[in-house]
C-alpha cells in the first residue's frame, strides 16, 4: 500500500498524483515508467513520472477510461511497480547530443514523459525544449500549431516524440523527410510490464520487440504505425463498458433492450 | 489391505458444470477414499516411490499414518521434507515421478500419492513454526517469489536463516499465483500455503523489481548469500505473419489476465476478450491450462499441435480432462500464416499437414510437411503456447556468467560470483514446478552446508 500525497486537478481533465514510493523515486530513470494498480482488483495501468520529489514520485494523468477515473477518486494505491523498461538513450547515451539541439515534442500529457529528460538534458547542458503541440497542460510549455510542425523540427538535430500513435507517426514523417533523428517513446496497451504477456508488442523493422522491456524508446523511422494504431483498438468495448459502468451506473447493454 | 489394482477415483466437477465454472475440477479424496487408497500401498522395505521424487519424500511412511488414520502424524513426517503439500500434491507430475516408480505399477495403477499428499494438507490444522531453530544471524536475500524462491526460503527459515524475498508483481507465488488457473490451482491454496511459511519469519517485499528497483550488487553486499529464481517467461512467438493482427496473444497473456488480474470475477477490471473460435498452438500444460482457460468462456476451443497424440508433451490428466471439457485437437498441423481482416482482426489462419518421419536421438518422432497440404481454417483468436525464453533482468547488468541463450551459467547451483545461486527456470530454461522446487531445495541444503 502506498500513500498518497496530493491527487489535484491541474487543468479540464488532467490531474497530477503525488504517491510515496522511496524505493521507485530514488531508483526511477528519465525515460523508465511505472505500473500502478488503485486497488487488487483494478486493472493494471502503465504511466510516465512526470517528476520526483525526495521520496514521492509526480504523476500526470488525463481522465479518459475507468481506471484513470478510479484513479481520479482513490485514496490510497495498491500496487506501484517499477521502474519499468529503459532509460532515455538521450540521457543514458548522452555523449552523442552534446552538442546537437533536441526537440521533445509532445501532445497531451506526453509532456510527464519527456519532463525529466528535459532536466537531466538541461543538467548536463545539452541544448533541448519542449513544445506541446495545439494545447498545454502547463503554461509555461511553449505551444506549438499542427500546421507549423514542419518549421520547427528543422531547427533541430534529433526529435524526441510522445503521444498518440497518429501525432507520433505525423511527427516522424515529418522528420524522416527533413533527415533529422526522430525517436519515439511507446505507450502501447500493457499488461504486466516485465516481459511476461507480450501485449504491448510492436513491429519495430519487422520485428517483434516488447515495448515494456525493449522500449519504451524506439527508433522513430522503425516503427509499424498501422499495425500498432490498430492494436490499440483490442480492449475497446471491453474498457468502454467498464468506463460508462463507473461514471454512469450499469446501464449497458451492450444493445440488447 | 486392499488388493484392487486401480486406484480410488477422486470425485470431480462433473463437466458440464466445469466448463462453466473456475472451482477446482478436482475434489480430493474423502477419508473412507484415502483409507482406502493407502491401504493398497505395499509398504516396502525398499521404496522405489521415494527414489522417484526429488525433495525425498518418506511416502511409504506418511502413507502408513494416513491408512491408520493418524493425520496430524501424516502431516508431520511429510513437514519433514516439504512446506508445500497442498501445493505439489496438486500440480507436481507424480506420473513421470514417484508414482511411475511404484511397484504396484507393475501391474496395475500405481497408488495416487499425490492425491493421498493433497488429503493430507486440505485436511489437517496446519503449522510450521515448530521446525524454526533459533536464529543463526545469517541473512539471505532471494529473487522472484516462485516455486523455487518459496521451497528455498522455507528451507533456511527453518534453519535459523533470515530470509527476506524479493517480488515484482503484486502478489505472492509467481507461476504458481499467474500461471497455473484456478480450477487446478486455487490461488486461494497459494496464499494459504505462503501465509503458512511467512510464519517461519520469511519477508516478502512486492512491486520490486531486483536489477532495476533494486540493484542485485547491493544484494550482494548487504546480505550472506542471494539466491535467483527468477524464472524464464518470456513468451515465444511463431515466426509468422500476422501476429501483429488484434486477437493474437500469448498463452501467458490470457492466463495473467485470468488468473493474476482475476478475470473471471465481476468485479475485476481487467479485461478479457471472449473469442468465438480459439486455436491454442502447442501440445504442453501451458497449451492446455491455456485451452481449458478460454473454454469456460463459452468459446469453441482448439489445440492445435504439431505431432500427435501420443507425443503431447501435457500431463495425460491434463489432456484426458482437456478431451473431456470438450477442447477439440487438431494433430499434424501447424499453422504457416495469420489471416486477417481490414481492421487488423484475426479471420483465421492458413495451415499446412505434417507426418511423422523417423525417431530423432531425443526418441521423438520428427515431421515432415506433407505438400500441398495448405489450408485454412476460421478463428478469432490465436493463442501461442510454444514456450519461453529469459530476459534475466536481475543479472544482465551484473558480472555474473551467463549462457549464450541469456540462461544463467551454474556450476551446481552456484553462479560465477561467489554466494550467488540461481536455479530452477532462469538456469534451466521452462521446466515444471517441482524441478524449480528441487533446485530451490537443493540450493538451500548448500547455502545452509556453507554458512553454517
Amino acid at each position: 500500500m502506498y500513500k498518497i500525497i496530493s491527487n489535484n486537478l491541474i487543468k479540464d481533465n488532467v490531474y497530477m498524483l503525488e504517491v510515496e514510493a522511496p524505493l521507485l523515486a530514488h531508483s526511477i530513470k528519465p525515460g523508465e515508467f511505472i505500473i500502478i494498480m488503485v486497488d487488487s482488483m483494478s486493472e493494471r495501468i502503465p504511466m510516465a513520472v512526470y517528476d520526483i520529489n525526495g521520496d514521492n514520485i509526480i504523476i500526470v494523468y488525463s481522465v479518459s477510461g475507468a481506471s484513470t477515473h478510479e484513479l481520479k477518486n482513490a485514496t490510497s494505491i495498491h500496487s506501484l511497480l517499477g521502474p519499468l523498461g529503459n532509460e532515455s538513450s538521450y540521457t543514458f547515451n548522452s555523449e552523442l547530443y552534446i552538442d546537437k539541439k533536441v526537440l521533445l515534442l509532445v501532445s497531451g500529457t506526453g509532456i510527464a514523459q519527456v519532463n525529466r529528460i528535459s532536466k537531466r538534458l538541461n543538467e548536463l547542458e545539452i541544448k533541448n525544449d519542449i513544445y506541446s503541440v495545439d494545447y498545454s497542460i502547463f503554461d509555461d510549455i511553449k505551444m506549438i500549431e499542427k500546421d507549423n510542425l514542419r518549421d520547427l523540427i528543422k531547427e533541430y538535430d534529433s526529435i524526441l516524440t510522445v503521444g498518440s500513435f497518429e501525432f507520433m507517426e505525423n511527427v516522424v514523417n515529418i522528420s524522416k523527410d527533413l533527415n533529422k533523428e526522430v525517436r519515439v517513446s511507446l505507450s502501447p496497451l500493457m499488461l504486466d510490464g516485465i516481459g511476461l504477456c507480450g501485449a504491448c508488442r510492436v513491429l519495430i523493422n519487422g520485428e517483434i520487440k516488447f515495448a515494456c522491456t525493449d522500449g519504451p524508446e524506439f527508433d522513430g523511422t522503425k516503427v509499424d504505425f498501422d499495425s500498432a494504431k490498430k492494436r490499440m483498438e483490442l480492449f475497446k468495448t471491453e474498457e468502454g463498458r467498464r468506463y460508462l459502468r463507473e461514471v454512469e451506473g450499469n446501464t449497458f447493454t451492450g444493445g440488447r433492450a | 489391505m486392499n488388493d484392487g489394482l486401480k486406484k480410488t477415483p477422486m470425485s470431480m466437477l462433473d463437466k458440464d458444470t466445469r466448463i462453466h465454472s473456475f472451482d477446482e475440477v478436482e475434489l480430493g479424496y474423502t477419508k473412507e477414499e484415502a483409507i482406502k487408497e493407502a491401504s493398497r500401498c505395499l509398504q516396502c522395505k525398499n521404496p522405489m516411490c521415494m527414489k522417484g521424487c526429488p525433495v525425498g519424500h518418506k511416502i511409504p511412511e506418511w502413507i502408513k499414518a494416513i491408512k491408520e488414520d493418524r493425520l496430524d502424524d501424516a502431516y508431520k513426517i511429510i513437514s519433514e521434507v516439504s512446506s508445500l503439500p497442498a501445493i505439489c500434491g496438486r500440480v507436481c507430475p507424480q506420473e513421470q515421478q514417484c508414482e511411475k516408480m511404484c511397484v504396484r505399477g507393475l501391474k496395475g495403477e500405481a497408488i495416487a500419492i499425490g492425491a493421498l499428499e493433497r488429503y493430507v494438507a486440505d485436511n489437517v490444522s496446519r503449522s510450521l513454526e515448530y521446525l524454526k531453530k533459533e536464529s543463526n544471524g545469517k541473512r539471505v536475500a532471494i529473487v522472484g517469489c516462485g516455486p523455487s524462491g518459496i521451497t528455498c526460503a522455507t528451507d533456511l527459515a527453518r534453519e535459523g536463516f533470515d530470509v527476506t524475498i524479493y517480488e515484482a508483481l503484486h502478489r505472492p507465488g509467481g507461476v504458481l499465483a499467474w500461471g497455473i488457473p484456478e480450477f487446478r490451482l486455487p490461488n486461494r491454496i497459494v496464499d494459504e500455503e505462503i501465509n503458512l511459511v511467512e510464519k517461519l519469519g520469511i519477508k516478502i517485499i512486492y512491486d520490486t523489481i531486483v536489477g532495476k528497483t533494486i540493484d542485485l550488487d547491493d544484494l550482494i553486499k548487504e546480505y550472506d548469500a542471494v539466491y535467483i529464481a527468477n524464472g524464464a517467461n518470456k513468451p515465444k512467438f511463431m515466426d509468422i505473419p500476422g501476429n501483429e493482427a488484434n486477437g493474437v496473444y500469448s498463452a501467458n497473456e490470457l492466463l495473467i489476465r485470468v488468473n493474476l488480474m482475476d478475470g473471471m470475477l465481476n468485479e475485476s477490471r481487467t479485461p478479457i476478450k471472449v473469442p468465438k473460435v480459439a486455436y491454442i498452438i502447442g501440445g504442453g500444460n501451458v497449451a492446455m491450462d491455456a485451452a481449458r482457460t478460454i473454454r469456460r468462456f463459452g468459446s469453441e476451443t482448439h489445440i492445435m499441435y504439431r505431432r500427435s497424440h501420443e507425443e503431447l508433451p501435457a500431463l495425460g490428466d491434463e489432456t484426458v480432462q482437456s478431451e473431456e471439457e470438450g477442447i477439440i485437437f487438431d494433430y499434424l498441423t501447424t499453422p504457416i500464416k495469420i489471416l486477417k481482416d481490414e481492421n487488423n482482426k484475426v479471420i483465421g489462419m492458413e495451415c499446412i499437414r505434417y507426418e511423422l518421419g523417423e525417431k530423432d536421438e531425443s526418441g521423438r518422432a520428427s515431421i515432415n510437411e506433407i505438400p500441398n497440404s495448405n489450408y485454412e481454417v476460421k478463428c478469432d483468436q490465436v493463442i501461442y503456447a510454444i514456450s519461453s525464453s529469459s530476459y534475466n533482468i536481475a543479472t544482465r547488468d551484473s558480472d555474473i556468467l551467463h549462457l549464450k541463450n541469456g540462461l544463467i551459467f551454474t556450476n551446481e547451483y552456484e553462479t560465477s560470483i561467489e554466494n550467488v545461486y540461481a536455479g530452477g527456470d532462469t538456469v534451466t530454461g521452462p521446466m515444471t514446478v517441482i524441478k524449480a522446487m528441487e533446485a530451490g531445495r537443493k540450493t538451500a541444503s548448500k547455502i545452509i552446508d556453507k554458512l553454517k
